[in-house]
């Protein structure tokens, strides 16, 4: 168990008397339990009243829940920090009937002002009373700075009875009729945190390796000045040893003040395990490995640790390049940490308040502004966005077109456009060329002349597909007096997402836009004007599922209001979808759905009449029974899961019904035959699944069936994945010569992989719809090309801390160790960085003329091919029902 | 490149209408005159210089190929036209500059020479074509298990490691010594580190008889230096230029032997059924190693005839300039 009572997998049972951190500090604290999660407590802090629960979902650091072995939440005690959270978020979230809406949760803050409160009602509490060292929101709370301590008191029996002992507010958890005093209210709270701020001041060298090169952002410094601690009293201790050893990060033991949160970044946030604490007393340390060199230990130069050093004991020795915004228009321009922390906009100056000035620093020009004229393109539907926009002035409009195609252009003509034809027919051919850019929300087209939402001040954009890795879904238009915006990237959004009411806030917005998005989009709510579609989004359900996670299940019912969650029938947003029966006792494959497809409409179709649907039979011209007949009536047919991560809009069998009523005669006509269609092949499906080539030497009672096999090998989300012919390859080897070719002797394709039927999956970069080793680059050096869909690697960025090698579930990023040591682009305020390795993979070939891969270009033999995972599935399909044919003719 | 590919029905077309015109016009020419035709002759002097032109042309792709970063640059054409007008070309000299040579005798020794050359290039380029259309699909049916050709030793040598882990979980130890060492490769997001541990295991009982076969039978199969095997465990000290070993002869190189020599390893391991699993793995292991061996054979046989191939060609070409040269001297 962590200190909060989660269970930690990493420890044996016999521990669970003690809960125990990774450093093996014992502490005695009880499991936070599941019914607490519903059960309320009051707590005064500072003689403001909030209610909470008494436990909340454990999350990550992006604030992903953690799921226990069946996939429950497991849920962590709420402390009284978290509580002054809360209270701090209620003020800047409260709506204008008092209430404030928590939806991690999904229950309602109540804040009720005390009558003896003085203060103004509005903004005083914007930033926390109780201060934090060692604490971080996102991490496991350790309880050693004691910067945190509050004075608690009880009422028992009408006594108010107050702790001998002062207690750390992040670690203490919260209970009914419990009245916190903090360094606000008590005199003797302030005195205590004063003096141990002293004591650790004292300890620390002032200023810091980190408040010479940016004064205010040692956060000990910070404290002590906000607490007016003055030059501390007691002696302070000789130097201890510097660290260079690392290329990316300066140690300085004597700045480290032992707070542990480079421990748990390192071990719990990015689980690399390399920090520790060594020795006891005065000789405590944190210590590398077995007491390595930090330059020479498993340290991967994430930097993570640096982020989270609250002083200058972790500093950067150089910053990553900053190029990504060069040459736009509008052009960018810097701003500079302070600016961000000193905004005028509360909403911005608050989002920006947790994020480390170490972060912004060492990824200096990650957050710019850009001023665009009225009318402008802030982002574009169909491009792929790396970054989010913050919108600081002026307004900005969305619009939603209709999906947009890669087109090649070639439209010159005359005798130019005649020789440019024929050079170009004499140059390698693209064979990706054509491809669609995958636009999940924009089926059907929507006036381009009516904006579809207008966004104020202080709103954010664009970080739909900054997070996921799809395509913008709108375009959005500066407003009619232009608008300012602050554009970050998707390492900026990842750090201000550890906030829980940025996430929050984030996570409702994005809500509130897929269902908006989903609903105009999708025919079957084409005939909806839009305060139905407003009435019906406040209806629908957001729902986002990881890898494997069930959805709905075979034989369970359709409409069951005591699981509302499995109740109705979903739209996907993104994604793929397994769709799997269960027979005797193994699962066949019946079929996989991707974005903008829908699932669950049989079961619900089966126990419709056509009167209910607003049309007569023979209306409807088709039978209604025929569905009943097919399937179980209310049940579903098959099961349904997620291939990787799926984002849902969910409608309720009621919504379902009044959205077909209202629906055209075509539309429903339609949603009912290919119910019936779906419900055939399935039926077909399940009897014989074609097998997968026949090759000998595999027991053909093993072989899995070609749909499992292609699913199972993550196909389904390729966009451009490199398959090898094995009947024309003759292994010359040509395609990775190409490939080491274009890439400075380092070919980024490996000749090796699975196979699909006769084709080999080679390993190299398949631009997957969901790429997932985007997901946590500390340093956003990775990421899709603006118009197209390879990921590209920026090497002045990269710092070779292997994240997205880790991430990529095929295999396709390989890191390189670099024979001299690589001088990123520099800043202008901060020394080029320095590192051993960088990330490589596969961009087809995005910098050479004519975009077309090498490795595909080379191959003499007319092996090598780069093809859209589905497009893979019709051709082998179709030869495997080419071979079983001629077999049975 | 496969014949048998709609891709190359075009070439076909072209190549067989021109041979045929070529054929025709030899044919009538012949027919017309009464007599042989003689070298100075429109026809024969025409099919030396396609032919002659052709051969230039199909050398080259060998420039084609080693400058292949220009075909990045350049509208120089696709490696796959090249590959095809190689080959259908290649293909359209053999009756050109047979009918050049006058069909039979060819000619004085330089002539003769310079035909039994041509023939030789002509005919080794048709057998590599003959196995490009055989052994590609070979490889895909027999060989699931096949790797990077030239990683053979590598995979090899991490396939002896893997069987050796098994075996000492299996056994208990490895070597005579109780305690045995292992090096576990740790990658660190990418990065390798190597480490060395001693451990005890606890054996299966009765289980010796698979220690006793793997030192003497199946670890020297899977990969003959254990050093060189060893070293790969930790990546940073990958020898660069590894050792070749053949593989030695042994009841595993054969299917149906091996076949035979597991079944009997487990009757010898009949107090011992709960290392039946291992000994199925170790089969496993076994059987990819012989695919590797299956591999190298077919691989030689799909790339040898380039090692003929090329020096004849080279030889050709010069020998055609002194042919050239030659018969100038006679117009
Ligand atoms: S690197 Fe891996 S995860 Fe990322 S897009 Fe390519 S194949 Fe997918
Ligand atoms: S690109 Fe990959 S290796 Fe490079 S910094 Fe980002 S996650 Fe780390
Ligand atoms: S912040 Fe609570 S003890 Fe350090």
């Amino acid at each position: 168990m962590s200190p909060q009572g989660v269970t930690n997998p990493r420890l044996g049972d016999d521990e669970l008397l003690f809960s125990r951190d990774l450093d093996g500090r014992l502490i005695r604290l009880d499991k936070a339990t599941a019914d607490q999660l519903d059960d309320e407590v009051t707590i005064v802090i500072d003689d403001r009243a909030i209610r909470v629960a008494r436990a909340i979902p454990s999350v990550d650091s992006q604030g992903r829940p953690l799921l226990d072995d069946v996939g429950r939440v497991i849920p962590r005690a709420t402390t009284i920090f978290d509580a002054a959270e809360f209270l701090t978020d209620a003020v800047a979230i409260v709506e204008p009937d008092g209430t404030t809406r928590n939806d991690e949760t999904g229950r309602v803050i109540h804040r009720r002002r005390l009558p003896q409160d003085p203060r103004p009602a509005r903004d005083e509490l914007t930033e926390n009373p109780i201060p934090i060292l060692c604490h971080q929101p996102h991490l496991d709370p350790v309880g050693v700075c004691r910067a945190c301590v509050v004075e608690i008191s009880r009422i028992k029996r009408q006594k108010r009875r107050t702790e001998r002992k002062l207690l750390p507010a992040c670690q203490h958890r919260v209970e009914d009729a419990m009245e916190v005093r903090t360094i606000a209210t008590s005199p003797r709270v302030k005195t205590t945190v004063n003096m141990v701020v002293e004591l650790l001041a004292a300890d620390h060298p002032s200023p810091c390796l980190k408040e010479q090169t940016s004064p205010g952002t040692c956060e000990l410094e910070a404290l002590a000045n906000r607490l007016e601690v003055g030059v501390p009293r007691f002696a302070v201790r000789p130097a201890r040893t510097l660290d260079k050893s690392s290329l990316l990060i300066a140690v300085d033991h004597s700045a480290c003040i032992l707070c542990d949160r480079c421990v748990r970044s390192c071990n719990d946030v990015m689980d690399n395990q390399v920090i520790g604490r060594m020795l006891k007393g005065y000789e405590a340390r944190i210590s590398f490995d077995l007491n390595a060199l930090m330059g020479q230990s498993s340290c991967v130069s994430c930097g993570e640790c640096m982020v989270s050093c609250p002083t200058g004991a972790l500093t950067f020795k150089g910053s990553v390049g900053n190029d990504t915004f060069d040459g736009l228009d509008p052009p960018a321009e810097p701003v500079s940490t302070h600016q961000l922390f000193e905004h005028l906009d509360p909403e911005i100056r608050r989002a920006f308040s947790r994020v480390s000035p170490a972060f912004l620093e060492f990824n200096a020009g990650a957050v710019v502004r850009r001023r665009f004229r009225p009318g402008d393109i802030v982002c574009r539907q169909g491009e792929f966005g790396a970054t989010a926009f913050f919108i600081e002035d002026g307004q900005a409009e969305i619009y939603i077109q209709g999906s947009l195609k890669e087109q090649p252009k070639d439209d010159a003509s005359g005798v130019f456009g005649f020789l440019k034809r024929t050079i170009g027919a004499l140059r390698p051919t693209p064979q990706t060329e054509g491809r669609d850019f995958y636009l999940p929300d924009a089926s059907i087209t929507l006036s381009k002349e009516n904006p579809t939402a207008i966004l104020e001040k202080g709103e954010i954009v664009g970080e739909m597909s900054c997070l996921n890795g799809y395509p913008r879904s709108a375009t959005v238009r500066a407003g009619l007096n232009g608008c300012t915006v602050l554009e970050m990237r998707r390492n900026v959004l990842d750090i201000l997402r550890r906030s829980r009411s940025f996430r929050e806030r984030m996570d409702r917005l994005v809500r509130e836009r897929v269902i908006n998005i989903v609903l105009k989009s999708v025919p079957l709510c084409s005939t909806l004007n839009s305060s139905q579609i407003k009435d019906l989004s406040k209806k629908a359900k957001y729902r986002r599922f990881d890898p494997k996670e069930v959805i709905i299940r075979q034989d369970d019912l359709a409409i069951d209001p005591t699981n509302p969650l499995a109740d109705g029938m979903f739209l996907v947003r993104s994604g793929f979808v397994r769709v799997e029966k269960r027979q005797a006792d193994k699962s066949v494959d019946l079929n996989y759905l991707g974005p903008g497809s829908y699932f669950g409409e049989i079961a619900l179709l089966s126990g419709f009449s056509p009167t209910e649907l607003g049309l007569s039979e023979t209306e409807l011209g088709i039978d209604l029974n025929e569905i009943r007949k097919l399937s179980e009536p209310g049940r579903r047919t098959a099961t349904c899961s997620a291939l990787d991560h799926v984002e849902i809009v969910q409608l309720t069998a009621e919504d379902f019904r009044e959205v077909l009523k209202t629906a055209e005669p075509k539309v429903k006509r339609s949603v009912i035959s290919s119910a019936l269609a779906r419900l055939e092949s399935n039926l077909l499906a399940a009897r014989a699944q074609p097998k997968s080539f026949d090759l000998p030497q595999i027991d053909v009672e093993n072989r899995s069936p070609l749909l499992g096999e292609f699913l199972n090998q993550g196909l389904m989300g390729a966009q451009s994945v490199l398959v090898l012919d094995l009947e024309k390859c003759t292994r010359c080897d040509e395609c990775s010569k190409a490939c080491s070719d274009t890439h400075g002797n380092v070919t980024r394709l490996i000749r090796e992989g699975l196979r699909f039927d006769k084709y080999l999956v080679a390993s190299s970069c398949r631009s997957c719809h969901d790429p997932v080793c985007l997901v946590g680059c500390p340093v956003d050096a990775i990421h899709r090309g603006p118009g197209s869909i390879e990921i590209q690697i920026q090497d002045s960025r990269c710092i070779g801390c292997g994240r997205c090698a880790e991430n990529c579930p095929y295999g396709n990023i390989n890191m390189h160790q670099l024979d001299e040591l690589m001088l990123s682009v520099s800043s202008e305020h901060q020394p080029p960085m320095r590192v051993a390795r960088k990330a490589t993979t596969c961009d087809q070939c995005h910098s050479l003329p004519g975009h077309q891969p090498n490795c595909v270009a080379a191959c003499p033999h007319d092996a090598a091919h780069r093809m859209e995972g589905p497009k893979l599935y019709q051709l082998v399909q179709a030869a495997t029902d080419f071979r079983v044919n001629s077999v049975v003719s | 490149m496969l014949l048998n590919d709609s891709k190359n029905r075009p070439w076909m077309i072209a190549v067989a209408i021109v041979a045929s015109v070529a054929i025709l016009w030899f044919a009538y020419e012949t027919i017309h005159g009464g007599v042989r035709l003689n070298g100075r002759s429109t026809p024969r002097v025409a099919f030396g210089i396609a032919g002659g032109l052709i051969c230039l042309f199909e050398m080259l792709i060998w420039p084609r190929k080693a400058l292949r970063k220009w075909g990045q640059k350049f509208p120089i054409g696709s490696t796959q036209l090249w590959m095809r007008a190689h080959l259908w070309l290649g293909l359209l000299s053999l009756p050109l500059l047979v009918m050049h040579g006058g069909i039979y005798p060819w000619g004085g020794s330089l002539s003769f020479w310079l035909m039994v050359l041509f023939l030789a290039v002509f005919f080794s380029g048709v057998w590599g074509l003959a196995m490009q259309q055989i052994i590609p699909g070979k490889m895909l049916k027999d060989l699931p298990g096949e790797t990077i050709y030239s990683q053979i030793d590598f995979v090899s040598a991490q396939m002896r490691i893997e069987a050796e882990r098994i075996v000492l979980l299996t056994c208990g130890k490895l070597g005579d010594d109780q305690l045995d060492v292992v090096t576990h490769s740790i990658s660190v997001a990418g990065k390798a580190r190597a480490t060395t541990t001693k451990v005890a295991y606890e054996a299966i009982p009765n289980s010796e008889p698979l220690l006793t076969e793997f030192k003497s039978v199946i670890a020297g199969f899977l990969c003959p230096d254990p050093i060189f095997a060893h070293y790969l465990s930790s990546p940073q000290n990958r020898p660069k230029n590894p050792p070749r070993y053949r593989v030695p002869f042994s009841p595993l190189r054969d299917s149906q032997t091996a076949f035979v020599y597991f079944r009997g390893l487990k009757l010898l391991l009949d107090k011992a059924k709960a290392a039946y699993p291992a000994v199925d793995t170790i089969g496993d292991l076994c059987d990819r190693r012989r695919q590797f061996y299956q591999q190298r054979r077919l691989h030689r046989l799909l790339h040898g005839w380039l090692s003929v191939h090329l020096p004849l060609s080279i030889a050709l070409i010069i020998l055609m300039w002194v042919h050239v040269f030659v018969s100038l001297q006679y117009l």
